[in-house]
């Protein structure tokens, strides 16, 4: 159940919003970051195995 | 014992289950902090009501972006003594995720600023003025960067940048008395102890430490993706060579 804030709520729950999406921002920008720099490095690997 | 931690397969070997062990336990601990925040601890009425609840955000996204910042001047000044080039990728690393965590403190201290003081930015605040040129120093570091021609080139001038911006840290951290702020003094880091009771002091000092946590986690997922993307790099550069 959500808690009740006499005033303020629009502010408060903004805050904590934002609060949450910007380090949830984060790690899907570092997590896609690492994954397409190790593609790319296994992809040059495989090219200069096979060639 | 830099020379120990410098080295880039000791780093990938601790960084492959530390990097989620961090994110894990700051994520954890990020989300007991903020239900703390929301459920737990008492409205006070003499810091405006509910409103006094943004502290266990705006809070320790400041100690962040400030954390932040002194993590890439130290990381700049490591490389740029000795070379390391984990300290460069750690330096790279670091800039933009401290740029995002300084946006959210200006973020998150604007909404506060509304309905506790009556505006959302005051020009002539020292505190707010400091931390938004330490924003842009984040930007020109990574926008410094991106301009150079190479790899050196850019370590070697973000590094400088990095340094010389290192003087905003205290000026930020001091600003409240050295200068006119409509911010309170400092209520946590006071050589008297923290001005604070237990109830909003302990779940404010977890925020900060799983945010902490959570950072140094998102920093090593950032320098294994420069440890591979490098590795690319050489990869690229022997089969140009022909070697």
């Amino acid at each position: 159940m959500l808690p009740v804030f006499e005033q303020n709520a629009g502010f408060i729950w903004t805050i904590y919003a934002i609060g949450a999406v910007v380090p949830a921002g984060l790690f899907v920008y570092a997590l896609i970051r690492a994954r397409m720099a190790k593609r790319r490095l296994d992809r040059l690997q495989a090219e200069r195995e096979q060639g | 014992m830099i020379r120990a931690f410098a080295n880039p397969h000791r780093f990938m070997a601790l960084s492959r289950w530390l990097a989620p062990a961090c994110l894990a336990v700051g994520a954890l601990l990020m989300v007991w902090s903020a239900w703390q925040g929301l459920w737990v601890v008492p409205q006070d009425d003499y810091q405006g009501g509910d409103i006094m609840r943004a502290m266990f955000i705006h809070v320790p996204s400041a100690w962040l972006a400030m954390a932040s910042y002194m993590g890439l001047a130290a990381t700049s000044l490591i490389w740029f003594v000795w070379r390391h080039e984990l300290a460069d990728m750690a330096a790279k690393s670091i800039a933009p995720l401290g740029a995002a965590y300084t946006a959210l403190c200006l973020a998150t201290g604007s909404i506060w600023g509304k309905p506790t003081w009556g505006t959302w930015w005051l020009w002539d605040d020292a505190r707010m003025m400091s931390v938004l040129v330490m924003f842009f120093l984040f930007l020109g570091y990574m926008a410094l960067r991106a301009a150079m021609e190479t790899r050196q080139k850019a370590a070697r001038a973000g590094a400088i940048l990095a340094m010389v911006g290192a003087v905003n840290v205290p000026l930020i951290k001091f600003s409240v008395d050295i200068w006119s702020s409509i911010h309170q003094d400092a209520s946590v880091l006071r050589l008297d102890g923290p001005a604070m009771p237990p109830v909003y002091l302990t779940p404010l000092l977890i925020g900060g430490l799983a945010h902490m946590i959570f950072f140094a986690g998102l920093t090593m997922m950032l320098m294994r993706a420069e440890v591979w993307g490098r590795r690319g790099d050489v990869l690229i550069a022997r089969k140009l060579s022909g070697s």
